[in-house]
């Protein structure tokens, strides 16, 4: 006597789930009309915080790649959106733009930081970021090591502008999303999972590891150099200190951390978790950061798969079909 | 009294059982050969003595103590030493730093580096050179004689012979002779049958992780072990 | 004449940079990680120092007699408690978690000891400004003397210790292979907790060295820790003399640029870093082994 088995890519809860994604989507569109502009500024920088905890969990969670020079992304994305506008172009084209110059700037330096592995990688990145910041604060046009102002929104009411900011930030973060959910659903989902547990061991099973993790620091430069345009967009002044700021990087490992390294939808929960808590205690100032670094550890150490691997592994749940799944079947 | 003393020892990787349900005794002064074909689970069971592999059931209890729970470097200072598969030395190290560096945790006792490299005299010439750069025969004997260097009152040798040639067999098992006239308690591991019995008191099978014989050395037929190796031969065709 | 005293100047700041790496080459050596805290406990065994001088009085040569078993043991005990742990959730967690306990020490040294800059220059006496006049345009300053005395003295004292002491072969037997080194009795973690104790202490004398030679303040780990890093990769992984190499290449890097503008000082050193890292070396790095 057999039972058969088949293999499936989503279950009832995903397909519900994939279809709540789509209504969520929906209503996230249409919030302009329903709250104040200033909530649509939070809003804005939620999604912000979303893009970067993706980004930076498709470059750890599925590339074991631990970046501490993200930000050197986020700030070209910045400077590179204000130096297009400088050269005439308006604003929201030069968001876009700005995106795909991180990414062709990521695809520029991957043969250089890919030579460094795990540890040697993470400072490696952020000697680049370092690199930048230092760069950009010669650079007077720019303004220098005292910040600069995007200029060319103004033709916008203030409402119409946070709007669009928030849209084509809604935008970013939903293509960024589905980009790596298809990498995901696609073949090298299996190959990028092999290679964070092991890459030497996923190499000798013919896995091609430095393309794929290219493809992820490339893809992760782009997300961040938007997030960083749109860091811009949406406050109007940047200072390269900040822009270049190593914090973006302790918030993306916390928001990871806290919501799931390596799993879909962790990110997302861990943004939705950074955003609040950054709201309600920013102020603190360092006893807040000292918190965070605390959380990250402990998280680090004890709950390594974070608040959704243990909400998904007590409940067999995967909200977006991501993965495989084997189940009895009637036949 | 036993020194050695393995009772239901259930050993495993990941989802495959190696070691299923192990029970054996060593005398002091005793040499039991470990045989059995490839998977047997004889590697998985020396790796369990000696705390290099975590056991899932079962007891180790080591004159008189039950140290089934202690890590492999705390057996080591009480007299459980292991010579693993494949030698296994420290590569960037030169022969004497291998063997010296064995000697700090160990217990003390007649084996010190001049004793060893008495019984191994072919590492004489070698003191200085990168263990990376020995033969395998050389090797064999530097993992030994690192070993010894711990004082143990259990050797524990895997794969004795893998992988070396005919001369360097012989040699190794000359220094190792020498070792064992001076009333070493040693468990080791060969696959050829004829060196594994001439060189022992007693023998033990392993067949799919589990004793399928177990007879002193001398008293053992070529049939007995056949069966017992490969689970067969016994049945009429 | 600049030429020359800007080489002589950053080789001496190039001893202090290996005296940062030497730790971090160290750990990585012998456990394969990167500790990115490892900057920020150094400026934390600085801060302790300038407190004991500070409260005390005493001039800082003596406040490291105390401060330096101290930081012997938060090392210790930073493997034992927290690295230990990390090490056994593989590659990612140690990185997270160091990174995580750098945040933690530089917010908790702000909040003690609040942003203000500060100097141990002055406690120190003479002999941080005290110079040797060598021909009429050149002078060698004694502290940058003494500093890279000191970085030979500790690296080389470190490279004795690993070659020639039972201890020292432990530490590279474990480095290379820590499930054998158990089989002949040496405990991994021991090893890896006095690994980790050497490296904070070494790294406290050299925040202790920059903090006479110039100043600190609570957020100058990072850049010792980017500065150390260099040094290392600079010099090739894995050999503590290839770390004073490093570390003199990227402090002459430093002072060469910074004579031709002093804005291109910390941007030189980090050019050098990316064009050893494009060049033959690079390819080889991540593949080096264990000390």
């Amino acid at each position: 006597m057999t039972t058969g088995r088949r293999v499936r890519r989503s279950s009832t809860a995903s397909r519900v789930a994939s279809g709540c994604v789509v209504v969520a989507a929906l209503a996230l569109c249409g919030m302009p009309y329903m709250v104040t502009a200033n909530v649509v500024q939070q809003l804005t920088s939620l999604f912000i915080f979303l893009i970067l905890a993706v980004m930076w969990n498709a470059l750890a969670g599925y590339g074991g790649m631990v970046s501490v020079g993200q930000q050197a992304f986020i700030g070209a994305g910045a400077y590179g959106t204000i130096f297009l506008t400088q050269w005439g172009i308006s604003p929201y084209p030069a968001v876009v733009l700005a995106s795909v110059g991180s990414a062709v700037l990521a695809a520029l330096l991957s043969p250089l930081v890919l030579r460094l592995r795990g540890g040697q990688f993470a400072v490696g990145t952020w000697v680049v970021a370092e690199v930048l910041a230092l760069l950009v604060t010669f650079d007077h046009d720019l303004g220098g090591g005292t910040g600069v102002s995007l200029r060319g929104l103004n033709v916008y009411g203030p409402d119409l502008r946070r709007a669009y900011t928030y849209w084509i930030t809604l935008a970013f973060a939903l293509l960024l999303l589905a980009l790596v959910f298809a990498l995901l659903r696609h073949r090298t989902g299996a190959a990028l999972q092999a290679i964070r547990d092991d890459e030497d061991a996923a190499a000798s099973v013919g896995v091609r590891v430095r393309p794929l993790k290219a493809l992820l620091f490339v893809l992760a430069g782009f997300g961040c150099g938007a997030a960083g345009a749109l860091t811009l967009a949406n406050t109007l002044f940047i200072q390269p200190q900040s822009i270049f700021g190593v914090q973006w990087t302790a918030y993306m490992i916390f928001m990871v951390l806290v919501g799931g390294l390596g799993t879909f939808e962790g990110p997302i929960v861990g943004a939705v978790l950074f955003f609040t808590v950054q709201y309600a205690f920013a102020d603190a100032g360092a006893v807040y950061l000292i918190g965070l670094g605390l959380v990250a550890v402990a998280f680090a150490l004890f709950l390594p798969r974070g608040l959704w691997g243990l909400f998904a592994g007590r409940a067999q749940i995967q909200l977006l079909p991501v993965g495989y799944r084997l189940e009895d079947s009637a036949s | 009294m036993s020194l050695l003393r393995v009772a239901g020892l259930v050993a495993r990787h990941g989802l495959l059982t190696a070691v299923r349900g192990v029970s054996l005794a060593v005398d002091e002064g005793e040499c039991v050969a470990l045989i059995g074909a490839n998977g047997a689970g004889k590697s998985t069971l020396l790796r369990t003595i000696a705390g290099a592999h975590p056991a899932a059931d079962g007891t180790v209890v080591f004159d008189g103590a039950d140290i089934t729970a202690l890590p492999a470097h705390r057996r080591v200072g009480r007299g459980i030493a292991l010579v693993p598969e494949g030698r296994r030395l420290f590569a960037g190290l030169t022969v004497e730093e291998n063997l010296l560096v064995a000697g700090r945790r160990g217990r003390p006792g007649e084996w010190r580096l001049d004793t060893v490299l008495d019984a191994f005299d072919m590492l004489k010439p070698l003191l200085h050179r990168r263990a990376a750069d020995l033969s395998g025969g050389e090797q064999q004997a530097t993992s030994i004689g690192r070993a010894l260097m711990t004082n143990p009152r259990l050797l524990l040798i895997d794969e004795v012979s893998l992988g070396l040639s005919p001369i360097a067999v012989d040699t190794v098992y000359a220094s190792l002779s020498r070792v064992l006239a001076s009333g070493a308690t040693v468990v080791l591991v060969e696959q050829d049958l004829r060196r594994a019995l001439s060189v022992s008191d007693r023998v033990i099978c392993l067949l799919e992780g589990a004793i399928a014989l177990e007879s002193a050395s001398g008293a053992v037929t070529r049939d007995q072990v056949t069966e017992a190796y490969f689970g067969i031969g016994a049945e009429p065709r | 004449m600049t030429w020359v005293n800007a080489v002589v100047q950053g080789v001496f700041l190039g001893g202090l940079y290996a005296l940062f790496a030497c730790g971090l080459s160290l750990m990585f050596g012998v456990m394969r990680i990167i500790n990115l805290a490892h900057g920020d406990l150094a400026i934390l065994g600085t801060f302790l120092v300038w407190a004991l001088v500070d409260r005390l009085g005493v001039s800082p040569w003596v406040a490291l007699v105390p401060a330096l078993p101290v930081m012997l043991g938060v090392g210790y005990l930073l493997q034992r408690t927290v690295l230990a742990r990390s090490l056994r959730g593989g590659p990612l967690i140690p990185l997270l978690t160091t990174f995580g306990l750098a945040i933690v020490i530089q917010n908790a040294l702000l909040r003690a000891f609040s942003p203000d800059v500060h100097s141990l220059g002055a406690p120190a006496g003479r002999i941080s400004t005290a110079s040797l006049r060598v021909t009429g345009q050149l002078s060698v300053p004694v502290f940058g003397l003494l500093v890279l005395a000191a970085a030979v003295l500790v690296l080389g004292g470190l490279h004795l210790v690993l070659r020639r002491t039972g201890f020292g072969r432990e530490m590279r037997a474990t480095a290379q292979d820590p499930d054998t080194a158990a089989l002949v009795g040496i405990p991994a973690s021991s090893v890896y907790a006095r690994a980790t104790a050497i490296a904070v202490a070494t790294a406290t004398l050299a925040g202790v060295f920059l903090a006479i030679r110039s100043t600190f303040d609570p957020s100058a780990g990072p850049t010792q820790l980017i500065f150390a890093f260099e040094a290392v990769v600079i010099g090739g992984l894995g050999s503590l003399w290839g770390t004073l190499i490093g570390g003199i290449v990227l402090g002459v890097a430093q002072t060469v640029g910074g004579t031709i503008d002093p804005q291109y000082s910390i941007l030189a050193g980090h050019l050098v870093f990316l064009v050893i890292l494009a060049g033959p070396r690079g390819r080889s790095i991540a593949t080096r082994s264990a000390p």
